[in-house]
């Protein structure tokens, strides 16, 4: 290199430091709150969560130094906010109980999927990789959480308080929205139903309807990706099971749709989503819950985002 | 040669690409056979079962006359009314642990009330068997089922 375009170089360089080391006091740094309510698992469970998920999922996020250096601590910094939000182990206790398992078999279907730990985490921090023998540990947590009685009464008097609400129920009330605005849709009980599932993660049962043009879908093998203009509809009953291992839909819990519109609903990959709860309708979540939605249908990203794998008829 | 090995790739790389796209998602196994023609019965749902120790999952239709009956909880039948109950065996979601799905059909059995009169119903039953869904000809247990498909009480379902 000659000397008269080393000379040149030296202001660049010069200015690369200064912006470089101006930067690393700007931008918000991840934060360390008070650990309000942690979560409560047996030793060689919350192991695993302190080793692979607790720097981002906990109020204890341990950094590396290079977590710190800005701009890739911007990065960090966002990540971490994101992913608390999600899930928090540190405030673990805010949660319901049906809520705390729903997040834990959430967990073990996010690891068992490679969704998580994020590949760009582990990139970095090799450590926090879940091996089989942990998944398995895991997986036995999350079925030790679950229970089915039989003839359970709290049960059954749910169902029997609803059925004669539903009996008394009054119509033409108004359509009830969801935050995004998509509304309570009735005419799904016209449509044809595309799935059933048994949860016994949740103890529900669900039976997912398909609208026409999902019907139509179906027929053509046009699923992968669903055109525009489907719409989903699933509803959810808690279980009722009786003494000869048969299960019914017991309590009607909520009904969750999903609208297929590429371009209105671009920001959660074309899905519109939304839930409403209870006889009433009672529509679920707040601005932006939507994301929510998404987060974890992301695990079926190749399957363009829906779980149920239609039945043809 | 360059030029060749450019188009090439690009029309590989879009087959490739394309053939990940087009993964199909259907639920092959628990599909209906075509011949069958299941939506022509226009049949609305009624209610889910699930039986855990014969492992299967079962959903009960009714055309609109029983769909009617069932929206206003009459116990009176009327002639015409028709059940259908679709079961299939179950399979673990490969998407998520922790939920089961409709693997193969095991039967389908149909129940028309012909006729009503004084709380004596006269009632007709057909059964299709197997993924294929083959008439049965076997009416052992036929009263049976009948009984079963008609003793159901339809979900709680959200309506306006």
């Amino acid at each position: 290199m000659k000397a008269s375009s080393k000379r040149k170089l030296l202001p660049v360089i010069a200015l690369f430091i200064i912006v470089f080391i101006g930067i690393q006091f700007i931008g918000e740094k991840v934060d360390h709150p008070a650990v309000t309510g942690e979560i409560k698992a047996p030793k060689e469970v919350k192991q695993i969560l302190e080793r692979s998920c607790y720097s981002c999922h906990s109020n204890e996020t341990h950094l590396e130094w290079f977590d710190e250096i800005a701009p890739a601590s911007w990065l960090v910094q966002s990540h971490v906010k994101h992913a608390r939000l999600g899930m928090n182990f540190s405030q673990w206790d805010t949660m319901t109980e049906i809520e705390k398992k729903g997040k834990l078999w959430q967990l073990y279907n996010f690891v068992a999927a490679d969704h998580m730990p994020k590949k760009s985490y582990l990139a970095v921090h090799p450590d926090a990789k879940i091996e089989k023998k942990d998944l398995d540990v895991l997986r036995n947590y999350v079925l030790s959480l679950t229970s089915s009685k039989i003839n359970d009464t709290s049960k059954i008097n749910s169902f029997n308080k609803q059925y004669k609400e539903l009996i008394s129920q009054n119509a033409s009330k108004e359509i009830p929205k969801a935050p995004n605005g998509i509304p309570f849709i009735a005419d799904y009980k016209n449509w044809q139903i595309i799935s059933t599932s048994e949860r016994f993660d949740s103890g529900t049962m669900r039976i997912i309807y398909g609208n026409p043009a999902a019907i139509k879908a179906v027929k053509d093998k046009q699923t992968n990706p669903w055109p525009d203009g489907v719409i989903m509809a699933k509803i959810v009953w808690t279980q009722l099971k009786d003494e000869f291992g048969e299960i019914k839909p017991g309590e009607y819990k909520y009904i969750q749709y999903m609208i297929k519109d590429k371009r209105k609903y671009e920001k959660t990959q074309g899905w519109g989503f939304a839930r409403f709860d209870n006889l009433d309708n009672k529509p679920f979540g707040k601005e932006d819950f939507e994301y929510s939605c998404i987060n974890c249908h992301m695990v079926v990203k190749d399957q363009d985002y829906v779980f149920t794998r239609p039945i043809k008829q | 040669m360059r030029k060749f090995i450019y188009i090439t790739s690009a029309v590989l790389a879009a087959l490739i690409s394309s053939c990940h796209k087009n993964a199909s998602t259907i639920n092959e196994s628990a599909s209906f056979p075509s011949e069958f023609k299941f939506l022509d019965l226009n049949l609305k749902v009624l209610t889910t079962i699930i039986n855990t120790n014969k492992k299967t999952t079962a959903v009960l239709y009714g055309n609109e006359l029983a769909f009617k009956r069932a929206a206003v909880h009459d116990s009176i039948r009327t002639a015409g009314e028709q059940y259908v109950l679709v079961t299939w065996s179950q399979q673990a979601n490969p998407d998520w642990f922790g939920s089961k799905i409709p693997y193969e059909l095991v039967s389908v059995d149909v129940v028309k009330i012909l006729a009503s009169d004084k709380g004596i119903t006269k009632t007709e039953h057909k059964r299709y068997i197997g993924k294929n869904l083959s008439p049965s000809k076997d009416t052992i247990g036929q009263a049976a089922v009948t009984a079963y498909i008609l003793a159901q009480k339809p979900a709680i379902v959200p309506d306006l």
